[in-house]
């Protein structure tokens, strides 16, 4: 199963996505690949020291935004896509949800804009998986606040005052996305289970036939 | 060949580390070296996958210095990561990168430029660089270690040039020469 998971921050996308790996492994076996690194500063797999973090955000947008070309470049390679699981979390959509807003780079018609680089990445998506879903994660502007204020995350990229124009931007880029396999979840008022069942009804008939077989085979291996 | 190539891709030694379109300041080189060894290590191997990827339309020409060579050397000797069983370690990443060179340009030239011990220190004090990584009492050692890389490297087609004498000039015509039975429009050039 080959996802992309995008979302602003505390809409609780991380939160379902270990759902759907802990469902996927159970319904299909192996092993998924989840890469949710892309938010900067946390840009690796293991939990970044706070000194590691402030490092990465003392580098100039110049560096920055080559360093998240790389590391986006990097996840979209064939060895990534000859696994038959392959869940990545953020992606471009965060580069181009926060990157000019936050980081200084990306703007507008400028080198590196991020607006082209969405578009570039998502058609290197299908071109290496065009089975891949797009799962969108939202959660409304005041839930996002109060989940913000009661579990804040260690330097958190969005403001406060910036939570509704920063939705509308992963909104639109949702709408702009290419990728035709794609679905919105809300999550402002569904609990996990909930929210998870909610991707079971609608990945079904967005499933790719590898993965149907895989479901059934993995079912009758485990009669 | 009536061609022309568009970038040279000579960002893999740190700190120098983006060359596009823009060299680093002395400010992000600084910034970039006050980085843990697990960033360093995290960045260069996606450094090395992008400029190693499948050939961009309209480039039929890539030029590319130091590369997996070079990070190999110098991420496990000056900057602590790579080691054999590490998190990257960097002799399974150069036999992957280079897996990878001859599966998209299996035409592929590897260039190894080379110089005397005693020309290479004389150079470094004489002209040396903004946060060069080479510390002069090593140079014999990592002499050593790029003669390794390129004997040990997969690629085909390789040519070695030693410049402790000679002039570019020469050099070029030698080079050209010997170049004239193997190559197809990419260099992989490691060197000091």
């Amino acid at each position: 199963m080959r996802l992309v998971l995008a979302g602003c921050e505390y809409a609780d996308t991380t939160t379902l996505v270990n759902a759907i790996v802990k469902w996927g492994e159970s319904a299909m076996g192996g092993t998924f690949g989840l890469h949710d690194h892309f938010k900067i500063p946390h840009l690796s797999h293991e939990k970044l020291t706070l000194d590691e973090q402030a490092g990465i955000l003392a580098l100039s947008p110049n560096v920055l935004k080559m360093f998240q070309l790389y590391h986006v470049d990097y996840h979209l390679s064939e060895s990534f896509y000859s696994d038959p699981h392959h869940i990545i979390i953020g992606l471009h959509f965060d580069e181009a949800g926060y990157a000019p807003r936050y980081f200084g780079y990306g703007m507008k018609d400028v080198y590196g804009d991020r607006g082209r680089f969405y578009l570039a990445v998502e058609h290197r998506i299908l071109k290496m998986a065009p089975d891949t879903v797009l799962v969108q994660v939202k959660a409304n502007p005041d839930v996002i606040a109060r989940r913000m204020k009661t579990d804040p995350y260690e330097n958190q990229v969005v403001r406060e005052e910036d939570i509704e124009p920063v939705l509308a931007g992963f909104e639109e880029l949702y709408e702009r996305s290419v990728i035709p396999r794609k679905m919105a979840l809300d999550t402002s008022t569904a609990t996990v289970e909930e929210t998870l069942a909610e991707f079971l009804t609608e990945i079904k008939p967005r499933l790719s036939e590898t993965d149907r077989l895989r479901m059934l085979t993995h079912r009758q291996l485990q009669r | 060949m009536s061609t022309r190539v568009r970038l040279i891709h000579e960002h893999f030694k740190i700190p120098h580390t983006v060359g596009h379109p823009a060299e680093l300041t002395e400010e992000e080189q600084r910034q970039f070296l006050a980085l843990s060894p697990s960033i360093k290590e995290t960045v260069q191997r996606h450094n090395l996958y992008y400029h190693s990827s499948d050939p961009r339309p309209n480039t039929p020409d890539r030029f590319v210095i130091g590369l997996h060579i070079e990070d190999a050397i110098y991420g496990t000797f000056y900057f602590g990561y790579g080691g054999p069983g590490e998190e990257g370690d960097r002799r399974a990443i150069s036999e992957d990168i280079e897996q990878r060179i001859m599966t998209f340009a299996p035409e592929t030239v590897l260039v190894l430029v080379k110089a005397s011990a005693e020309v290479i220190a004389e150079r470094l004090r004489r002209e040396p660089r903004s946060n060069g990584v080479l510390k002069e009492k090593d140079i014999a050692y990592i002499l050593g270690r790029f003669e390794e890389g390129y004997a040990n490297s997969s690629l085909r087609r390789k040519i070695e040039l030693d410049t402790s004498s000679s002039t570019a000039a020469r050099r070029w015509t030698s080079s050209s020469r010997r170049a004239s039975h193997t190559l197809r429009n990419k260099i992989v050039s490691a060197c000091l």
